[in-house]
C-alpha cells in the first residue's frame, strides 16, 4: 500500500515537473513545434495537411524534412480543445513523458520479477526517471523522441509480461511499430530491439512460436503504409545529409595516409578508406559516453540541454558505475540485456555527423536510471553497519536534492534568459502584432532570419488551412527543403528590401529599419538582446 | 638454464619491448623537442662543468625554461651522454632503458598480486600478457621513446609496488619501496601527488599484512624520508609553486566566473535568497575540477584521439581500438573476483587523474602516465577470460572466434605501428619543433660570412636548440653569462656570435654582416634559404 502511494507521488511529481509553466519555459515554440501545431489544426480543420495531403500515414512533409505521422495526429485533440498555442503543442509530449515514468515503473518490476529487491528498485528507478534532467528537459518540449521511447517501454513491458502469457505476443509488436511511426531513430533502433526482446525471453518464446509470428505478421501488416516512404529516395535524401558515410573528407584523408605512408599494397591496405569509417563510426558512437556529456554539461545544444547539468546528474556517475558493473555480477542476462538496449539505442545516433546528440539517443532511457538504481540498492545492501548505510542514503538524498533544486533554479530562472535566441524567440510577439493590426495594411513583409517565418504566421494567426492551400507561394530547393515566400497579406524575404512601400508592415532583424521609417514595435530576447523590429513609412 | 627456460616468453617479451624502444629512436619521433634539447644540454653541461646551463651547482630543480623540471630524469642522462656524446639519441635512452625495465616491473607486479586473488591465480599467464601489453601499448611507446620525466616515475612506481608486495612477505623489501617512492618525488611534479595517494591506497587495501610489523615500516619511513630529505627546500621554494599556479585551471577566475556572475546579478535583481546560495563560485570550481578529473575517463580520448600532438602518434589514442571490449570485460571480471589485488588495481585507476584535474588542458596524456600499467592488466584478465570462456565452445567456434580476433588485433598493431612509424614524422613534425638542425647546420657552415646570427625568440626557446646542436661547450657558455631568464630577460640571451631576440624586419640593419633566423612571418623580401617541415608547409626562413 505504502508503495502504491509512493508510486503515484512519483508520477504525480513527474506530471507537474513536466507541466509546470509548460507554455512559458521553454520560452517559445521552435519550428517543428510549429509545424507539428498546425499542421495538427489543418488536419482538424479539412483533414489534410498543409501540403494538401489528405491524412497521410506515412508521413508529414513539413519543411521538407518529412515528419513522422504519430505525433500530429496525437497533437489533434489537444489543439482542438486548447486551440492552437504552446500548451496544445506540448502537453501531449508532456503527458506521454509521464507515462514513461509509470512505465518504467512496470519494465523494472517486470525485469527483476523473482528478486527481492525489485518494488524498490522499482521505484526507484521511475524516480531517478521523473526528475531526469535528460528525460525532463525534453519531455517539456514537442519532441516525437519522447513519444516514441514511451512507445518502445511499453513493448518491452509487453514482451516481458508474454513471459507468461503467451497472448500479450499478439501485442508486443505493435508500440514497436508506433514507434517507427513516431520518430526517425526509432526507424533503426525498433526492430533489433525486438530481435534482442526475442533472445532475451528465448525459452518462452520457443514455447509461443505460433502468438510470436502472428504478432510480427500484424506488425509486417501495420507497417505496409509507412514502407514506400522508408525505401523513398526523399527519405534517403535526409539521411544521407547528416550522415558520416558521405563524408569525403575521410576518403581524402585515407589516401593522403597511404600516400605518405609509401602507398604500398599494405599501406592501402591499412590506410583503407573502411578502416577509417569504421574509426569514424566508433568516434561518433563513443561520443555519446563523454563523461562531460554524460554529467557536466550535457549536449552543447541548448534546445536539449541547460549547459549547467548534464544528461545525467554528476552525482550519478559513481552510482551508474557501480550500478553497471554489479548488475553485471549479480544479473548477468540482465546487465547484459540492458546493455544491448543502451548499446544498440546509440547505432543510428552514431552515424550522423553531430556527437553525442541527447535527443538521438533518448531511447537509451531508462537504462541509465535503472543501473544507477540499480548502483544505490547495491551499495546500500552491502553495507554492513547500519550507521555507514544511514549516512550512505543521507548523503545520497541530500547530493540529490541539492542538483535536483540546483537544476530547477536554472532551469526556471535562468534558462529561459539565458537561451532564448535558441528558441526562435520574437515570431509569436511579432505575429500576435502582426495579426491585430493586419486590416491597417496591404501587405506586411517579414525577414527570415529566425527561421521559416511562414509556419509561425500561420500558427499565431491559425490561418485556414484551405485558404493557406490557395494563396501560397511555396517549392522546393535543391536540398529538397520546403520554401514559402509568402500566403494572403505575408511576404518573406530572405534579404532586407531596399525600396519601402506604402501600406505595409516590416518586421525585421533588430537594426534594419532605415532611416524615415516609423518604428511600432520592436522585440527584444529576453536577456536584452534587440531581436525583431516592426516598421511601416 | 632452468631459469631461462621458466623465462624464456619473458625474454621474448623483453626483446619484443627492447625492439620498439630502440628501433630508430633518435629519429622517430622527429626531435628534439625544446624539453628534450634542454634536458639533454643540461646533463651535458653538468657532465664537463657540474653545472646547469644557469650556473647552479647539481640542481634539484632544473630550472630550464622556468618550468623547475624535476632533475632525476636529467641526471639519468647524464652517464647516457657521456658514455655516448651529446644527441638526441643519447638523450632518449634513459627513457627507452625505463620502458624496458617498466615492462619487466610489470610481469613480476602482476605475479606478486596474483598471490592476492582468486582470477588473477587461475589465469597462469596473465602476467606475461600483462606485460605483452605494455609493451606493445602506444601511450607507453610514445612516452619511451622521448626524453620526458614522467616516464621515469611510472616505471618507479611500478618497482614500488613489486618491493611493496614483496615487502608484505619480507619486510626488508618495504625500504627498497619506500626508496622507489621517495625517488619518484624527483621524478615528475604530477607524480608528487600521486605516489602519496598510492602508498595510501596500497596501505588501506594490505592493511592486515603491511602493519604486523611496526619496527619495519618505521625503518622503511626513516629511508623514505632520507631519500626525500633534500628536496623539502625546493617544495617551500615559491618559484615551484609558480608552475603549479600557471598550470591551474581554477585560477583564472575571471574567465571561469563570468557566467556565475551574470546568473548572481540575475538573482539579486529578483531577490532570489535560494539563487544566491545556489549559484555559488566554489560550485563552478568543483564542477570545473571534477570535469578535468573524469575527462580521463573519456573513452574517445584513451581510444581515438589522445590529446596534445606529442603526446600520440597520429591517427591513435593511447590504447588499441581492439582493447576496448577486453577492458570493459576485464574491469567487471576484477571487480567481481580480483578481491584484494582487484580492489587494488582499481583503486589505483581511480586515483591515477586527481593529479592533473584541477590542471588546464585536460585530458593530459603525461600528467596521467601513472595510470600504466594498470590498463594493462585489465585487458590482460579480460583477454584471459575470453578465452576462459571460449575453452568449452564447441571447435569451430572457438577457431572461428580466435581467428577472427587475431586478424583484428594485426590488423590494428600494423595501422599503430605504422602510424607511428611512418606518418608521425611527416604529420606532426611541426609539434616537434622541427627545423634546428638544418637552421643551425646552415649557420654553421656560414659561419665565417657573419658577424653576427640573430635568431628570432617567436621560434620558441631557440637558445636551447642551438646549444644542443652546436654542442656549444658549457664552460664557455657559462662564462658568457649562461641563460637569462625570467620576465623579458630571454630577449638578452646571447652568446658566440648567436643572440636571440625578436625580430622586426623593417628595423633591422641587414648590413649583410648579419644572418636572421626567424618565422616565415616575420622574415619578408628574398630569403637565402627556407626550412620546411616534413609535411612541406614553412617552418623557417634564413635571411640577410
Amino acid at each position: 500500500m505504502r508503495k502504491k502511494l509512493l508510486l503515484i507521488a512519483i508520477i504525480i511529481t513527474a506530471f507537474l515537473l513536466r507541466v509546470y509553466k509548460i507554455n512559458l519555459n521553454p520560452p517559445s515554440l521552435s519550428w517543428d513545434e510549429v509545424s507539428i501545431g498546425y499542421n495538427a489544426y489543418s488536419i482538424l480543420k479539412t483533414g489534410k495537411d498543409e501540403h494538401g495531403r489528405f491524412l497521410p500515414l506515412d508521413t508529414f512533409i513539413a519543411y521538407g524534412d518529412y515528419k513522422p505521422p504519430i505525433p500530429v495526429y496525437i497533437t489533434v485533440p489537444f489543439v482542438a480543445v486548447f486551440g492552437l498555442n504552446e500548451t496544445a503543442v506540448r502537453l501531449p509530449v508532456a503527458l506521454f513523458g509521464t507515462v514513461t515514468v509509470g512505465l518504467t515503473y512496470l519494465l523494472v518490476l517486470e525485469l527483476f520479477h523473482q528478486q527481492k529487491h525489485r518494488q524498490s528498485l522499482a521505484l526507484l528507478s521511475s524516480a531517478i526517471l521523473a526528475f531526469s534532467p535528460w528525460h525532463l528537459n525534453l519531455s517539456r518540449v514537442g519532441f516525437e523522441a519522447v513519444i516514441a521511447l514511451c512507445f518502445i517501454i511499453l513493448s518491452v513491458v509487453v514482451f516481458l509480461k508474454a513471459r507468461n502469457k503467451k497472448e500479450y505476443f499478439y501485442f508486443a509488436f505493435i508500440p514497436l511499430v508506433a514507434a517507427i511511426y513516431t520518430f526517425n531513430s526509432a526507424r533503426y533502433f525498433a526492430p533489433f530491439l525486438g530481435i534482442v526482446l526475442l533472445v532475451f525471453v528465448k525459452q518462452k518464446a520457443l514455447a509461443a512460436k505460433k502468438q510470436i509470428v502472428s504478432g510480427i505478421v500484424i506488425a509486417v501488416l501495420l507497417l505496409l503504409p509507412i514502407l514506400p516512404h522508408l525505401i523513398s529516395p526523399e527519405a534517403r535524401l535526409r539521411f544521407k545529409e547528416v550522415n558520416i558515410f558521405s563524408d569525403v573528407d575521410i576518403v581524402k584523408l585515407a589516401n593522403k595516409r597511404a600516400e605518405t605512408a609509401g602507398n604500398t599494397w599494405l599501406a592501402k591496405l591499412v590506410y583503407n578508406r573502411r578502416v577509417f569509417y569504421g574509426l569514424a563510426f566508433l568516434k561518433h558512437y563513443l561520443d555519446n559516453f563523454e563523461p562531460r556529456f554524460l554529467f557536466i554539461q550535457g549536449d552543447g545544444n541548448p534546445k536539449f540541454s541547460i549547459q549547467d547539468v548534464g544528461q545525467l546528474y554528476i552525482v550519478e556517475a559513481p552510482l551508474l558505475i557501480i550500478g553497471i558493473v554489479a548488475l553485471l555480477i549479480e544479473f548477468p542476462s540482465i546487465g547484459i540485456f540492458l546493455l544491448l538496449w543502451l548499446g544498440l539505442a546509440i547505432v543510428p545516433a552514431a552515424t550522423a555527423r553531430e556527437t553525442p546528440h541527447a535527443l538521438r539517443i533518448l531511447n537509451t532511457l531508462p537504462t541509465w536510471q535503472i543501473f544507477i538504481s540499480y548502483g544505490v540498492i547495491y551499495i546500500v545492501e552491502h553495507l554492513n553497519s547500519k550507521q555507514i548505510r544511514q549516512l550512505f542514503s543521507v548523503a545520497t538524498i541530500g547530493l540529490y536534492a541539492f542538483f535536483i533544486i540546483f537544476y530547477l533554479h536554472t532551469y526556471y530562472v535562468h534558462y529561459p534568459v539565458e537561451y532564448s535566441g535558441e528558441w526562435q524567440y520574437g515570431y509569436r510577439e511579432a505575429f500576435q502584432y502582426a495579426e491585430s493590426v493586419k486590416d491597417q495594411y496591404d501587405r506586411i513583409v517579414v525577414s527570415d532570419v529566425i527561421g521559416r517565418p511562414y509556419a509561425y504566421a500561420l500558427f499565431y494567426g491559425a490561418y485556414d488551412p484551405n485558404e493557406f492551400l490557395e494563396t501560397k507561394q511555396s517549392g522546393f530547393d535543391a536540398a529538397g527543403f520546403y520554401n514559402v515566400s509568402g500566403f494572403g497579406k505575408y511576404q518573406f524575404i530572405r534579404q532586407n528590401t531596399q525600396d519601402l512601400q506604402a501600406k505595409t508592415l516590416y518586421i525585421l532583424a533588430a537594426g534594419s529599419k532605415p532611416e524615415g521609417a516609423t518604428e511600432v514595435f520592436h522585440v527584444d530576447l529576453l536577456n536584452g538582446t534587440p531581436d525583431l523590429v516592426g516598421f511601416h513609412i | 638454464m632452468s631459469l631461462i627456460n621458466k623465462y624464456k616468453f619473458l625474454l621474448v617479451i623483453l626483446f619484443l619491448a627492447a625492439f620498439l624502444r630502440l628501433y630508430k629512436l633518435g629519429e622517430v619521433p622527429v626531435g628534439p623537442n625544446w624539453d628534450e634539447a634542454a634536458l639533454g644540454y643540461n646533463a651535458y653541461s653538468i657532465l664537463k662543468t657540474g653545472k646547469d646551463e644557469y650556473g647552479t651547482l647539481l640542481p634539484l630543480s632544473l630550472r630550464s625554461y622556468d618550468d623547475y623540471k624535476p632533475p632525476l630524469y636529467m641526471y639519468l642522462t647524464v652517464p647516457s651522454v657521456g658514455l655516448f656524446g651529446l644527441s638526441l639519441w643519447s638523450t632518449r635512452l634513459p627513457a627507452a632503458i625505463n620502458g624496458i625495465v617498466a615492462v619487466l616491473g610489470t610481469f613480476f607486479l602482476v605475479e606478486e598480486l596474483i598471490t592476492y586473488s582468486d582470477v588473477f591465480k587461475k589465469y597462469k599467464f596473465l602476467p606475461y600478457i600483462s606485460a605483452l601489453l605494455l609493451a606493445l601499448s602506444p601511450w607507453h611507446l610514445q612516452f619511451s621513446r622521448m626524453a620526458f620525466e614522467a616516464n621515469i616515475g611510472v616505471t618507479l612506481n611500478i618497482w614500488a609496488i613489486v618491493f611493496c608486495l614483496r615487502g608484505l612477505k619480507r619486510k626488508s623489501f618495504l625500504a627498497l619501496a619506500t626508496i622507489c617512492f621517495g625517488l619518484i618525488l624527483y621524478a615528475y611534479h604530477s607524480q608528487r601527488i600521486f605516489a602519496p595517494l598510492l602508498v595510501l591506497v596500497f596501505s588501506i587495501v594490505f592493511r592486515n599484512e603491511l602493519f604486523k610489523d611496526r619496527k619495519a615500516i618505521i625503518l622503511a619511513c626513516i629511508a623514505g624520508l632520507l631519500t626525500v630529505a633534500p628536496l623539502i627546500p625546493v617544495f617551500f621554494n615559491p618559484t615551484t609553486l609558480t608552475r603549479l599556479r600557471g598550470t591551474s585551471s581554477v585560477s583564472d577566475t575571471t574567465g571561469l566566473l563570468r557566467d556565475n556572475v551574470k546568473k548572481l546579478d540575475r538573482d539579486n535583481q529578483n531577490r532570489d535568497l535560494l539563487g544566491k546560495l545556489i549559484d555559488n563560485r566554489r560550485l563552478v570550481y568543483a564542477t570545473t575540477i571534477l570535469n578535468g578529473y573524469l575527462s580521463h575517463y573519456s573513452l574517445k580520448w584513451l581510444f581515438l584521439e589522445g590529446d596534445n600532438a606529442r603526446h600520440h602518434a597520429p591517427g591513435m589514442g593511447l590504447l588499441y581500438q581492439i582493447e576496448l571490449p577486453f577492458l570493459l570485460i576485464g574491469l567487471v571480471m576484477v571487480a567481481k573476483k580480483g578481491k584484494k589485488a582487484g580492489i587494488f588495481v582499481l583503486g589505483w585507476m581511480i586515483i591515477a587523474p586527481v593529479a592533473a584535474s584541477p590542471t588546464t588542458e585536460l585530458p593530459h596524456a603525461i600528467r596521467t602516465l601513472v595510470f600504466l600499467p594498470t590498463f594493462q592488466i585489465v585487458t590482460a584478465v579480460g583477454i584471459l577470460t575470453i578465452i576462459e570462456c571460449l575453452r568449452k565452445a564447441p571447435m569451430s567456434l572457438k577457431y572461428g572466434v580466435y581467428s577472427l580476433l587475431i586478424l583484428a588485433a594485426i590488423g590494428n598493431g600494423l595501422y599503430y605501428f605504422s602510424c607511428y612509424y611512418l606518418l608521425q614524422n611527416y604529420e606532426y613534425s611541426q609539434y616537434w619543433q622541427y627545423g634546428y638542425k638544418q637552421a643551425v647546420e646552415y649557420s654553421k657552415n656560414h659561419y665565417d660570412e657573419y658577424k653576427k646570427i640573430v635568431v628570432s625568440t617567436k621560434l620558441e626557446q631557440p637558445h636551447m636548440f642551438f646549444l644542443f646542436h652546436l654542442i656549444y661547450d658549457p664552460v664557455k657558455y657559462q662564462a658568457e653569462g649562461g641563460t637569462s631568464s625570467g620576465g623579458f630577460a630571454e630577449v638578452k640571451n646571447l652568446f658566440d656570435k648567436y643572440e636571440f631576440r625578436p625580430i622586426h624586419w623593417d628595423s633591422e640593419v641587414k648590413d649583410g654582416q648579419t644572418l636572421y633566423i626567424g618565422k616565415p612571418s616575420e622574415i619578408s623580401g628574398s630569403s637565402l634559404q627556407t626550412i620546411n617541415y616534413l609535411d612541406g608547409t614553412q617552418a623557417m626562413v634564413i635571411s640577410r
